[in-house]
């Protein structure tokens, strides 16, 4: 069995000219500018492999993406993506439990792992010279885990932890919950959150997790991404060996192709809050566009450059100048399909979430109306090519990004459009986006207040009671 | 392609300078750090005119110094100094901690000089205006309320003054609402030009930059003749550490941060270790790391793999110009906190007492000999190593040899450093929890008899 070359492609980064150009128009046949090359690869089996061999640290990031996410949950079963994620931790046929993180730990690696709605990814940051402990174990766990009730049990301690962390006790976790909670009706995945509810946490059974196992964690659902200090044709090697014999699995039918289109969002949805807060806080989100959109590099540069930084317009009138709020800050969800671009402010004491609202209001409306400034277009677009590469520092930086962009938006090529797309965006781009997206009627918004003592002290009493 | 680090003496007119280079991607980085840090805020010295204050008064002014210096400089006001460094797609900061403050300016090469010209403005020529110093005042106050929202962070805050009491590293980098309404720019003016001078800062580089393109940026914009900080005499904090209770009176100390509604407790464990350069301290961290410094460690499996009470379970050691702590951390469920502090009480004390088993050294040895590669992966990685080691007057070889001296730690020599510096007696715990709660269970836990407890309520201090 010998693995087919999909495609090639420099990893041009030591220059900040536009390197879609250094590349040429023909994606797959760049040449080498710097030396390092990009490959991808397919098994038989219909794993793909991203190897990229860069000799700057005597180190290597092993990553494999999976293509399943809180997206493929279903009513009731929240929150299984991220608990199996757990789940894969523990034992496999040939492993007892805990052995996983023990082998890689004794040679002074690290390993981790995330669940998002699109994705689920494990991560293994290990010396140059494990690379045969990385696929070995990796490719275990995708066709021989084991999974027992006792697991199961403690992995649902643990996940009920990690929620009461993230999101019972912390406001701002509290607050993204309800938020995509309230902008997306139920039945569509992104209406509950990728930790899982709750009650669906306390449910979920060992059944759950071997059908989801069996369902997804396939070598044609994966994509393997390898950067560091590899030899090219020797790390190919070790993966046909241990992951040619996986078998393919049949996935579900109209597995990861795109949502259906939902219908707009006909009038602003609110919700408040009372909480054991210092000040008021706010939340809201716009439907935004699919991380792959054109539209999406436009609104996440609009975000970036109305809040982005201490220059930005909103962020300068609303914390610097009124003084009425500590911070404020925007994104736009990475998702492969539509999501929102959500704001964030924690007010100062004695000014109130709706103040900030109407002056925000005023900027987005201003926006829409006269455009933005082109000394802002520039500032914006300088800081964000820098942001570009620092996010490219490390082995595992360069792996998480071309993991990402290959499971979200398809390609991971179109990671090197990044710096193009920045140099090329227009204030008349930005202004469209605005008046296509900034619409009130498509926002969904969410208050915090402080519980009043008064209302605190009454609470106490009855529960004393 | 390869980071290298080239060993050069100075010449009698260049700085010294640590210079880490990464010529893989078009960043660098400049980096100024203060040797003076917000330990210095608890004797601030009779220079500034402050007269006897109680303890603490001063908590934060080196913070608010050094942040109000990045607000305003080189006669541009702090919007001009702001849209500057974001028209060139860079990063000006300031960041204060308790052993050093940090002034960076991080941008692609292209743009690097002129990043450093507003650094240097910053860090020599603050206009430290009154109205600016008001503004900080008034956001700083509020941080403490934002603060007061992550649970994390006011554990953090409670149990570095529980555990450190009258050390200057008790207090606060961000201040108190009280020694927030004491900070004046007068005083900011005095403290500036008592600490910002030539020999209390070190300087530093990484990325693409060749040395003698970096020894020419400083030149220009930090060491010149026409831009050099002044001479003056280097004032040192005392970090001695704080004196030791006398065995008699030695017992556990607990501090519950009372938060209504509370699911989950944050808790903090600890004492104070040895010093990074203290004999005991690469045999504790064998130790330590053992106990507590991976996934796979004592801690994580019986409290998170076995028993699932907590998302996270974790003991660091401590490492600064001072001694610093050995902290345990775990968030248990608020039902199941009586049973997880009972629980870790008693692996702290089998730890201390019964020691490790050869296996779990070897493999501790094995994991911090190996990590290392990872702590030196990037140049920015080795720039921070290496800086924080001359600030705590280590040795540089640290770098390179950090696994050699992890090698060579033996069995005899962790089982010393154990007995010297682990005192399971004399805990201080802190948890950020529902008082009401967990009071009851805590009142049901045998090691804690004899405790001295203490509630506070979260929004006092």
């Amino acid at each position: 069995m010998s693995a087919e070359l999909l495609s090639e492609f420099p990893f041009a980064m030591t220059s900040t000219e536009p390197i879609a150009a250094k590349a040429g128009k023909k994606r797959g046949k760049g040449s080498a500018t710097d030396g390092l090359m990009l490959r991808m690869y397919k098994l038989g089996n219909g794993l793909r492999v991203l190897l990229l061999a860069d000799p700057s640290a005597p180190v290597l990031a092993y990553q494999t993406w999976f293509r399943v996410g809180s997206r493929h949950e279903q009513e009731g079963k929240t929150g299984l993506a991220h608990l199996f994620e757990h789940l894969m931790f523990n034992e496999t046929e040939h492993l007892p439990a805990g052995e996983f993180d023990r082998q890689i730990e004794r040679q002074g690696g690290s390993t981790n792992a995330a669940t998002w709605v699109d994705w689920t990814y494990y991560q293994d940051d290990l010396p140059k010279s494990e690379l045969e402990l990385a696929v070995r174990l990796e490719a275990e766990r995708m066709q021989h885990l084991v999974i027992q009730r006792h697991q199961v049990e403690s992995e649902r301690g643990v996940v009920i932890s990690e929620r009461r962390l993230r999101v019972d006790d912390d406001v701002d976790g509290f607050m993204s919950e309800e938020l995509f909670r309230l902008a997306f009706d139920k039945g569509h995945p992104y209406h509950w959150p990728t930790i899982g509810w709750m009650r669906d946490i306390k449910r979920l059974s060992l059944r759950d997790a071997m059908a989801f196992y069996r369902t997804f964690y396939a070598p044609n659902n994966a994509l393997l991404v390898v950067v560091g200090d590899i030899d090219e044709k020797q790390t190919l090697s070790l993966i046909e060996k241990h992951y040619g014999p996986i078998p393919a699995q049949a996935l579900p039918k109209g597995h990861y192709q795109p949502l259906a289109d939902r219908k707009p969002q006909a009038a602003e949805r609110r919700a408040l809050f009372k909480k054991p807060v210092q000040s008021d806080k706010l939340l809201m989100g716009y439907q935004a566009p699919a991380f792959s959109s054109d539209e999406h590099v436009w609104l996440d540069f609009l975000s970036e450059l109305l809040m982005g930084s201490h220059s930005s317009p909103i962020h300068r009138d609303l914390v610097v100048e009124r003084e009425i709020a500590t911070s404020i800050g925007g994104s736009v969800t990475p998702f492969r399909d539509r999501g929102l671009w959500e704001i964030s402010a924690s007010l100062k004491r004695g000014h109130t979430a709706e103040e900030l609202l109407s002056l925000f209001d005023a900027h987005v409306e201003r926006v829409k109306k006269e455009g933005v400034r082109s000394d802002d277009v520039e500032r914006t677009r300088a800081r964000l090519l820098t942001e570009f590469y620092t996010g490219m520092r490390t082995a595992h930086g360069k792996a998480a990004q071309l993991g990402e962009f290959d499971t979200v938006a398809g390609d991971y090529r179109t990671l090197f459009d990044v710096p193009a797309q920045l140099r090329a965006v227009t204030a008349d781009q930005l202004q469209a986006v605005a008046r296509t997206y900034l619409l009130p009627e498509r926002r969904t918004l969410l208050i915090v207040r402080p519980e009043t003592p008064a209302r605190r002290k009454a609470a106490q009493q009855v529960e004393r009671a | 392609m390869a980071a290298t680090s080239k060993k050069k003496q100075p010449s009698s007119t260049q700085a010294k300078l640590i210079l880490e280079q990464n010529h893989s991607l078009p960043l660098c980085r400049v980096q100024v750090t203060l040797r003076t840090g917000a330990a210095s805020d608890a004797k601030p010295g009779p220079e500034l005119g402050l007269g006897k204050l109680p303890d603490g008064a001063m908590a934060g002014l080196c913070n608010y110094v050094t942040e109000l210096q990045r607000r305003g400089a080189g006669g541009k006001t702090r919007a001009q100094l702001e849209d500057a460094i974001d028209a060139l797609g860079a990063s000006v900061q300031v960041l204060c901690w308790h052993d050093s403050v940090l002034f960076e300016a991080m941008a692609l090469k292209e743009h690097i000089d002129a990043a450093c010209a507003i650094l240097a403005d910053v860090l020599a020529r603050p206009d430290f205006s009154q109205s600016e110093s008001d503004k900080l005042r008034r956001e700083l106050d509020a941080n403490l309320d934002d603060l007061r929202d992550d649970d994390g962070s006011l554990a953090g805050r409670f149990f570095a003054r529980a555990l450190y009491g009258s050390h200057p590293y008790a207090l606060p980098v961000g201040g108190t609402h009280d020694s927030i309404a004491r900070y004046r720019v007068d005083l900011a003016r005095t403290w500036f030009s008592h600490h910002l001078v030539a020999g209390n800062v070190v300087y530093g580089v990484s990325g693409a930059l060749g040395e003698d393109e970096a020894q020419a940026l400083l030149a220009r914009h930090f060491t010149g003749a026409a831009k050099a900080l002044p001479a003056g005499p280097v004032r040192d904090v005392d970090l001695s550490p704080p004196p030791v209770a006398k065995k008699a009176r030695r017992r556990l100390r607990v501090v519950v941060v009372d938060k209504p509604n509370r699911t989950q407790s944050q808790i903090y464990m600890g004492q104070l270790a040895p010093h990074w350069r203290d004999a005991h301290y690469l045999p504790l961290l064998v130790s330590t790391t053992a106990f507590g410094g991976t996934f796979t460690a004592r801690l994580m499996d019986e409290v998170r793999v076995k028993r699932g009470l907590s998302y996270g379970a974790s003991a660091r050691l401590g490492q600064g110009r001072g001694v610093r702590g050995l902290v345990v951390h775990v968030m248990p469920s608020a039902e199941q906190t009586g049973e997880t502090l009972e629980l870790i009480l008693r692996l702290y004390r089998e730890w201390a007492e019964g020691g490790l088993r050869p296996e779990e050294v070897a493999f501790s040895k094995g994991y911090l000999q190996k990590s290392h590669a990872f702590t030196i992966q990037t140049a920015d990685d080795r720039l921070a190593l290496r800086t924080r080691l001359l600030l705590c007057d280590m040795p540089q070889g640290y770098v390179t040899d950090f696994p050699e001296r992890i090698a060579a730690v033996d069995e005899k020599a962790i089982r010393q450093a154990m007995d010297a510096c682990l005192h399971p007696d004399e805990l201080v715990v802190t948890l950020v929890a529902t008082a009401k709660n967990v009071l009851p269970q805590l009142a049901k836990i045998a090691a804690l008899k004899n405790a001295e407890i203490e509630v506070l309520p979260f929004d006092s201090y």
